[in-house]
């Protein structure tokens, strides 16, 4: 579980005045904060990757949203605001959440700043791009295997990793043992991967709990021995909005 | 695997066209002989005497042969792809073909079976991909598309590769399967099809991997890398070796030689710049150190304002404000003292030029006046309400968009808009001769700017 906190500059009174107004025509009028928080998390939550709760939430992972709009004196609505998201162990991903009135390439700014098909679609663009580094330090799992074959067998079902029916890879994965680690994919109900070692592949007799990976993404250099830590290089949308 | 030999051994050894059933019977076999897969096999779908005698004698039609042969303990699945390897595939490959879809194999295991099979026979291997390209599984299509396309370029099949290629487009509809293909594309040299794919140019997904992948193409891409919802200056290393002959200002990412750039060098570039160089120097600033920052923005707004004097569109019209806002003070009032003199030359072309050119005198005056609502001065030039009044006027040449007053922050709107008389005026920021004279006409735009209180 992911906690999801948002802060504004102390600064930017204005703006925060501004989507408060803005946020109280709607349904539970929540704060700024909890309106930011939210639609961060009904973005994110569309990976099906991580659960996510609004607040600080109990002492596990947390998120930190933080809108500010500058350093000196300018502050928006002559200044453009930024949204830096932090989690803990990775570097922070800043983006221009709204531009400065007036700003000469429309849209600048939503009129109505709690419009959530604004935030909607900038998340969804951050997560097309993916920056290098989003998520990276969230350890998925610790039971990966490989097998001799290039598979990659999990004790957790591969709907825990994002994917959903078809045989598409929904997102890119790291497998690490020790100090080696390879790239790879988890699917399901696309065995054609287990011919990787054909006519040498005798399998292995892992628990029969262990999911399996169906897709690679190229050739294992190495094979990795003993269990080893998932971590997320990127993710997909399956669809867009 | 165990599929494989199964319907394989169904449909040779029990097919019409299999051998002649009268062949003596097949030796007996020993429980632990062979893998396991093949020992699953056997117990299912004892092998039958013909298939045994096909695989010994050599004879007997080449697709049953070859699935006998592939009967035989050890390795069965590779000697399947090498006995398929040996038959005479560009004679008569649609025969083959024909014959092959018969089998009730799942494309899966024919894409397996090709692999092996490219080693030996890479034609045949091409022709039996005919057969798992028919599968709808995507994950296994873009294997085997690539395999067809690689296989196609060795052989120099021309009419294959051209079909590969189209084929391979039809296939990027997907995320991680065009981000894929991007990457393998890259690898195999095939820079037209990259190019075909990442055609939308606009989409986040795809605009690092397809810039990468074609740097001869990189102006291409300039307009998507800046339209990234994340640009920074973590990104500036990156950029700076994929771009820097069409983005010079990225010189400004190696600290040691930081170029000063004077608002009096601000429009003395020859070369037309990149419209979209504004943008990425602009959002490169953003976490940049302090010199880099201010060097980037400097490249930003000598960028927009050589677009504008040159009558072409800048998209940040406000970079030219944020420069002047990271000067030191010292260096603001020289600047602005310049800028502002009657004979300064580019002031004059902005202030009498197009709308866009008021709108970066707009941008400018509004900066100063927010930056020094709260500095007490000496200067007639670090009076907000006077900055303010000059951006109204600038603004007044824009199409309307929305009130000057939403332009206003609060504290500048509660500081200036209290000024009633040219007395209050010239209270309020350094005493000079004239400054009643000097506010006069200020004051009724200063009102106009403030609107109804």
């Amino acid at each position: 579980m992911i906690a999801v906190t948002a802060t504004f500059d102390p600064q930017d009174r204005d703006l925060r005045d501004k989507l408060a107004a803005d946020a109280a025509t709607l349904p539970g009028r929540p704060t700024p904060e909890s309106f930011i928080a939210q639609q961060f998390i009904d973005a994110f939550a569309r990976l099906g990757l991580f659960r996510f709760e609004p607040g600080p939430g109990s002492g596990g992972t947390q998120l930190a949203l933080h809108l500010s709009s500058g350093a000196g004196p300018r502050r928006w609505p002559n200044a453009d605001v930024t949204l830096e998201i932090s989690l803990a162990g990775e570097p922070p991903i800043s983006m221009v959440l709204f531009r400065r009135a007036h700003c000469g390439a429309a849209p600048c700014s939503p009129t109505d700043l709690a419009d959530p098909t604004w935030y909607a679609q900038l998340f969804e663009h951050v997560i097309r791009q993916w920056p290098r580094g989003m998520f990276k330090h969230i350890v998925l799992t610790t039971t990966a295997h490989q097998e001799p074959g290039g598979q990659v067998r999990t004790v957790e079902s591969v709907t825990e990793f994002g994917q959903r029916g078809d045989n598409t890879p929904s997102a890119l994965f790291e497998l690490m043992v020790g100090d080696d680690q390879i790239p790879i994919a988890l699917c399901r109900d696309a065995p054609h991967q287990r011919w990787r070692g054909l006519g040498r592949y005798q399998g292995r007799s892992l628990p029969p709990e262990y999911e399996p990976s169906c897709w690679i993404d190229g050739k294992p250099a190495v094979v990795l021995n003993g269990n080893g830590t998932l971590t997320l290089v990127r993710a997909f949308l399956r669809t867009p909005l | 695997m165990s599929r494989l030999l199964l319907l394989l051994g169904v449909v040779a050894c029990g097919h019409p066209g299999g051998v002649a059933p009268q062949s003596p019977p097949a030796p007996p076999r020993e429980a632990n002989e062979t893998a396991p897969l093949a020992a699953t096999m056997q117990v299912q779908f004892p092998v039958g005497p013909e298939c045994h005698a096909s695989a010994t004698s050599d004879t007997g039609p080449p697709i049953a042969h070859a699935v006998c042969v592939a009967m035989q303990p050890g390795g069965p699945a590779e000697a399947v792809a090498l006995r398929l390897a040996t038959l005479d595939w560009q004679r008569s490959s649609s025969e083959l073909l024909g014959a092959l879809r018969e089998v009730r194999v799942s494309s899966e295991d024919w894409y397996a079976v090709a692999r092996v099979m490219e080693a030996h026979n890479p034609r045949a291997a091409l022709a039996l991909l005919d057969l798992p390209a028919t599968t709808s599984d995507r994950g296994l299509l873009v294997e085997v598309r690539l395999s067809q396309l690689r296989l196609a370029r060795q052989v120099e099949d021309a009419e294959r590769l051209r079909r590969s290629r189209a084929l391979m487009l039809e296939l990027a509809t997907d995320g991680a399967i065009r981000l894929r293909l991007v990457n393998e594309l890259a690898a195999l040299d095939e820079r037209p099809l990259v190019a075909a794919i990442c055609k939308s140019g606009a989409d986040p997904e795809l605009t690092w991997a397809c810039a990468e992948a074609d740097p001869k193409r990189l102006p291409d891409y300039l307009h998507a890398l800046g339209a990234l919802p994340v640009l920074t200056y973590a990104d500036a290393d990156r950029l700076r070796k994929l771009a820097g002959p069409w983005l010079p200002g990225l010189r400004c990412v190696d600290g040691s030689q930081l170029p000063p750039v004077g608002v009096s060098s601000l429009v003395a570039m020859q070369a037309p710049p990149a419209v979209d160089a504004v943008v990425i120097y602009h959002r490169l600033h953003d976490g940049a150190p302090d010199a880099q920052a201010q060097c980037l923005l400097g490249e930003s707004a000598a960028a927009c304002l050589t677009l504008v004097a040159q009558g072409n569109t800048c998209p940040m019209l406000f970079a030219l404000a944020d420069y002047i806002a990271t000067l030191r003070a010292s260096d603001r009032d020289s600047v602005l003292a310049n800028l502002f003199s009657q004979k300064n030359e580019l002031y004059v072309r902005l202030r009498n030029g197009s709308p866009d050119a008021a709108a970066v005198l707009l941008h400018l005056h509004l900066m100063l006046a927010e930056v020094l609502v709260d500095t007490p001065d000496t200067l007639k030039l670090r009076m907000p309400h006077y900055h303010t009044t000059q951006a109204y006027g600038f603004w007044s040449k824009q199409p309307r968009t929305e009130d000057f007053q939403v332009l206003l922050s609060p504290h500048l709107r509660d500081t200036v808009c209290k000024i009633d008389t040219c007395q209050q005026w010239c209270a309020t920021g350094p005493s000079y001769r004239g400054c009643v004279q000097t506010c006069t006409p200020f004051l009724p735009d200063l009102k106009r700017a403030c609107g109804p209180t």
